[in-house]
């Protein structure tokens, strides 16, 4: 290395800077410019012409979103309580499916792929082609399947069990836990596939010294492969909250595209999606701080 | 006494010598095998059965869609959904070859274009003290949570003033600047031992080189499967907000607006949900078998 007349330190700042640059140019053309269009959205009155005119209001769309909206709270409470249930199954699950698919065994490649089917079929794409063909046939049924987000829709499990005398009360006490099952299948393939790649990066010798010293498997497991995954930990735990949040089918979010693309009132839509987001920040701020500083980073 | 336990299962000669997943094999029985295919078998099962139901409805024939209550299994399997497909597919404007050479392209870029953008931001945020860095590892945290529906409005804004509406740039630009994958590349690459930079840099690597000679080959497992995640989320993404040329559509808008009509064309329309999946099913495979080579041939030792 050359030296010059600046110190190591800021060499490597601007080094730094220069990798940063061409991912900062990005964020800020495609994430900050419209975070600030969309909040000032929030704080007037839109309408739409040719263009889009502004006028400013205040927090009026605020107020509206928190006082005379009856539908944003309501929502609002039951995407957390989602949350609180789904993340630490969707963990747990990702992380035993990953630990299994870590192995080798007969046929562990097919695993690998089968577990990562549900990924492809629950994308966007698959959804609505698949549902498209749903809807029009079971929008009798869609009171009885609660869930939103299910393939299993199109077998219609309550038409079985209709067909077996049930009452409709049991048959959403039984199709409840099914979409469930299949919500969480769904929503964690992204997760095992992250485990895994942390799983592989742990340095074998240390499950060596760990076996010469004479550890059984599961203290292997609490010492060696818990600690070296945490990091990726924390990535799961906060994929799977902003995944909750975010997805279309999720109350919130199809509150506020129907809000904005079929109501046309860009002003509460803004609004709404802003006190959604600041809270649910806030929550993944909390989450992260609480488990950054219980991970473990294994630097040396 | 664990310990001379251990080393008698050493002793004890296996039948089969295996590169991967060497820790956990040191001690396990074929009794554990049985045992594990068994628990990944039930759950694979689970994981398995949207595929079967999406197989079994594209070569269900049309009346029995509608049969009710529905059948699991068909009683006569045909590929009149398929040769149906291919008939519709031939009577698009633009040649059907437009829409999927489009798609895989556009797909492409940006999971290229992503990767190595934020793999290169990813590693000085993971691995450089410096001021301003916590600062942009909290924003990154939170802008995870402003999906493309928040911010879909302005973006339209953002890529008519830059003149991109109606390009190629209006759909491979702005994906790139997606958070997610540097996140999970950035929590990734605070793993690698600092010791090995340290050697580098003794040895005057410049830091181009540490990222594309030690960082990179690395992190080799967090990269792919970032490039999974991005590619599976183009490939489904529907272009035609900003994009009016038919000539400049991709494959998902053009299947839509295939299947999307009269009742009568719920059979292609089945039968496009599992042509879709052939690419991005493929594209996994390959990928997964790269991590798996990766792993033969460099672990993290240091």
């Amino acid at each position: 290395m050359k030296h010059k007349h600046s110190s190591l330190m800021k060499k490597r700042a601007r080094w730094a800077y220069f990798f940063l640059l061409p991912w900062l140019i990005g964020v800020i053309a495609v994430f900050v410019i419209p975070l600030f269009l969309s909040l000032s959205f929030s704080l007037s009155e839109v309408t739409v012409d040719s263009g889009y005119s502004l006028r400013p209001v205040g927090f009026a769309n605020y107020k509206t979103a928190l006082l005379l909206d009856e539908n944003f709270l309501r929502y609002f409470a039951s995407t957390i309580g989602d949350l609180l249930y789904r993340v630490p199954i969707i963990l747990v699950y990702s992380f035993m499916v990953a630990l299994l698919l870590k192995q080798s065994y007969f046929g562990s490649q097919i695993f690998k792929f089968v577990f990562f089917l549900p990924v492809i079929l629950s994308s966007d794409l698959f959804f609505k082609l698949l549902n498209n063909f749903g809807a029009k046939t079971t929008s009798s049924l869609d009171a009885v399947m609660s869930s939103s987000v299910s393939v299993l829709k199109s077998l219609n499990l309550s038409v079985y069990l209709k067909d077996l005398g049930l009452s409709s009360k049991m048959i959403e006490l039984l199709t409840a836990p099914v979409n469930k099952v299949y919500e969480i299948i769904t929503c964690s393939g992204i997760q095992i596939f992250v485990f895994l790649s942390a799983l592989y990066s742990v340095p074998s010798q240390l499950y060596e010294a760990a076996h010469m010293e004479g550890a059984n498997a599961w203290q292997q497991f609490w010492k060696i492969t818990f600690p070296m995954v945490m990091p990726m930990v924390l990535v799961n735990v906060v994929y799977s909250i902003v995944d909750t949040f975010v997805t279309e089918s999720n109350s919130v979010m199809e509150y506020v595209y129907q809000l904005s693309f079929k109501n046309f009132n860009f002003g509460l839509s803004s609004a709404i999606s802003w006190l959604y987001f600041l809270a649910v920040g806030l929550i993944l701020l909390l989450v992260f701080r609480l488990i950054n500083r219980r991970t473990f980073y294994y630097t040396d | 006494m664990a310990c001379e336990a251990g080393i008698r299962k050493l002793k004890k000669p296996r039948k089969k010598v295996r590169l991967i997943g060497n820790e956990a094999q040191i001690g396990r029985k074929s009794s554990g095998d049985v045992l594990m295919l068994l628990i990944v078998g039930i759950m694979a099962a689970f994981s398995f059965f949207p595929l079967l139901m999406a197989i079994n409805m594209a070569i269900k024939p049309i009346n029995e869609l509608f049969y009710y209550p529905p059948r699991l299994f068909t009683a006569h399997p045909t590929l009149d959904n398929f040769k149906m497909l291919f008939s519709l597919m031939q009577n698009t404007r633009v040649s059907f070859l437009r829409y999927a050479f489009n798609t895989v392209f556009i797909s492409l870029a940006v999971t290229l274009g992503h990767v190595f953008i934020a793999s290169m931001a990813a590693y000085p945020l993971a691995k450089l003290k410096l001021p301003g860095i916590k600062t942009i590892n909290t924003m990154i945290v939170f802008s995870l949570m402003f999906v493309s529906a928040v911010t879909d409005v302005a973006n339209y804004l953002t890529i008519s003033w830059l003149g991109w509406l109606d390009t190629y740039f209006a759909s491979i630009i702005p994906p790139m600047g997606a958070t997610l994958g540097l996140f999970i590349m950035r929590n990734y690459m605070t793993t690698i031992p600092d010791s090995l930079l340290e050697a580098a840099r003794m040895d005057g690597c410049s830091n181009y080189r540490i990222y594309w000679q030690i960082v990179m080959p690395l992190s080799k497992p967090v990269w792919l499967t970032v490039a999974i995640l991005v590619f599976q989320q183009v490939w489904g993404v529907d272009n035609s907000g900003y994009v009016y040329r038919e000539s400049l559509k991709t494959l998902p808008y053009a299947m839509r607006q295939i299947t999307t009509g009269a009742i009568v064309r719920m059979g292609a329309s089945q039968a496009v949900g599992v042509a879709m999946m052939i690419i991005p099913a493929l594209f996994f495979i390959v990928n997964q078998t790269k991590i798996i080579n990766t792993m033969a041939t460099s672990g993290m030792r240091e």
